[in-house]
């Protein structure tokens, strides 16, 4: 068979002047924001903070600085696992293998995503701590900036771990699975090691056997906290970039780098 | 831009789908026919790219897709509607069609979404371009997919079995729309239907086991059955194929009798004796 000529291709209709990546992670986050799980995450925030109105001022504490990882971050989770695998599940996988743009930069504007979740939670914990801040009710001590932020970086957290979940485990019960085992590990840390929980309650108002300091605040660091929080979320965002077998001995370097940081300040957090 | 396929083969499980497959296809709509099993789906995600071959050469444009960068350019170039292109259901026409564009490279939103719009607008979908893709009719999602396919004016459109499922009324705006579509790029067609080749397509290429049985144009294709086709009262025992007309009388293919009352062939019948004929088994080329 002879050789065919090769027609000149016309001009593409529309420039490449921006990386796809930004744009890719706008229409995933509008996606993961609009997701229903998502909804229902800030729906219930927005319902628990109306029933808690009028509480005491250990509850206002208690309330702000952990309802946010549990209410919100859990359905977020799911979620961005969901969107993760939309197409995989809708059997989209043979048309995206044809195009030009990669699955690792697909993967990389989830991992982008999620950042919106931990936006709008930062804004709605905001507008929380504001209320709570001009509020007559006074607050016994008033949160730190990092107790407050700990809520919204486990709905991080949760976005970037669903999608890590959906890129090594893509079938239906894993995340699930998943999230079992993340509540079962934080339900069996007592005493001091509780720091190293994704869900954290910086103050108990009751005398307790397992309190480390009786009830009252509990001693550790809510700032090395938050850093090993974010650890974590680096962790899982290299966990999920691992995935691809291109670059994937840089992504594990970075997440060893990442595992170094989550064993630093886990350990730093601690009392 | 061309495709050029030379000695294409591809074995799943020690089963041989394609074997040593050559055919070239240029401008205009080329129809790759051939029953189930034949090969034509694997033989189609080789040419985009979403599986390997074990061996022959592959050219689209020139480029080997073979090689990274070559693969990288055959898909800036190329549109692709699979069998089933997989939905994300919960995504409005313009919101799947654009999410697709982003993939393409389209990065510049203004311009981005003036090219959805328009290959939107190209298939007939711009007043349901709104509609969540779930509350479609299966013609409506078929053009959605061909809008996709068709964005940012590729050299080279596959298309697998795109009127499969269709009624008649679909089927004929999808051949208005591949006919319009392959005036400007080459367009290769799996379809099951020999009405659309013959009413489409200026080029066939017939794969049966895995092998190019046929690589020609439609009135060759047709010629095949020259004398081939006649008319009886009764089934005719030299028949490979014989059916029942509206108007009483048996319809048969195969070898006729002397006295045989000689019918003009049409493509469906050249195509049914090609598959069905036993001794074919060596490409034909009327090329």
């Amino acid at each position: 068979m002879t050789e065919l000529d090769v027609r000149s291709h016309r001009p593409p209709v529309v420039g490449r002047t921006m990386p796809v990546l930004w744009p890719l992670a706008l229409a995933e986050a509008n996606l993961l924001l609009r997701h229903p799980l998502h909804l229902l995450g800030a729906a219930l925030y927005v319902f628990t903070f109306f029933a808690d109105l009028g509480g005491s001022q250990r509850e206002a504490y208690s309330w702000i600085t952990n309802t946010v990882a549990i209410v919100w971050g859990v359905p977020t989770f799911f979620a961005a696992h969901l969107v993760a695998t939309a197409h995989r599940r809708a059997g989209g996988d043979e048309l995206l293998a044809a195009l030009p743009d990669e699955r690792q930069r697909r993967t990389a504007a989830s991992l982008l995503a999620a950042v919106a979740p931990f936006l709008v939670a930062c804004v709605a914990q905001a507008m929380a701590a504001a209320y709570y801040a001009l509020a007559p009710v006074e607050v016994e001590r008033f949160p730190l900036p990092a107790e407050l932020l700990a809520g919204p970086l486990c709905v991080l957290g949760a976005g970037l771990l669903g999608v890590m979940v959906s890129r090594w485990a893509p079938w239906p019960g894993a995340p699930l699975l998943a999230m079992v085992v993340l509540f079962a590990f934080n339900l069996r840390l007592r005493g001091d090691a509780m720091w190293l929980g994704f869900y954290v309650e910086f103050a108990r108002w009751g005398p307790e056997p397992d309190s480390p300091g009786g009830w009252g605040f509990i001693d550790g660091s809510a700032n090395w906290h938050a850093a090993y929080l974010l650890a974590l979320c680096l962790l899982a965002g290299a966990g999920a970039l691992a995935r691809e077998p291109r670059w994937r001995g840089r992504w594990v370097g970075v997440g060893l780098l990442c595992g170094v940081a989550v064993v630093a300040t886990g350990w730093a957090q601690l009392p | 831009m061309h495709i050029s396929v030379e000695g294409l083969t591809k074995r799943y499980r020690g089963r041989t789908v394609l074997d040593g497959v050559t055919f070239a296809a240029g401008p205009g709509v080329t129809g790759l026919l051939g029953p189930n099993g034949a090969g034509k789906t694997t033989l189609l995600r080789i040419l985009a790219t979403v599986l390997a071959p074990d061996g022959g050469r592959v050219r689209l444009g020139g480029r080997d897709p073979a090689t990274p960068s070559g693969r990288l350019e055959v898909r800036r170039r190329l549109g692709y509607l699979p069998q089933e292109p997989g939905f994300h259901r919960s995504l409005t026409v313009f919101e799947f069609v654009d999410y697709i564009a982003i993939l393409k490279e389209m990065t510049d939103r203004r311009a981005r979404h003036d090219e959805v719009r328009r290959v939107i607008e190209l298939v007939g979908l711009d007043r349901e371009r709104s509609k969540k893709i779930s509350r479609l009719s299966g013609g409506m999602r078929r053009r959605t997919g061909l809008a996709q396919a068709l964005l940012g004016n590729p050299d080279v459109v596959i298309l697998d079995e795109p009127t499969a499922g269709l009624d008649p009324e679909q089927r004929m705006r999808f051949r208005d729309l591949i006919s319009r579509v392959g005036e400007d790029c080459a367009v290769l067609l799996s379809t099951h239907q020999t009405e659309d080749v013959a009413a489409l397509c200026h080029r066939v290429v017939a794969l049966v086991g895995g092998r190019t049985l046929f690589d020609g144009t439609p009135e060759d294709l047709t010629g095949l059955a020259e004398g081939r086709i006649w008319h009886s009262d009764r089934r005719s025992p030299g028949a490979t194929l014989s059916w029942r007309t509206g108007d009483g009388r048996y319809r048969n293919i195969g070898t006729p009798p002397p006295d045989a009352e000689l019918a003009e062939p049409s493509i469906e019948d050249a195509y049914l004796l090609l598959t069905g004929d036993t001794e074919a088994t060596s490409t034909r080329s009327a090329a």
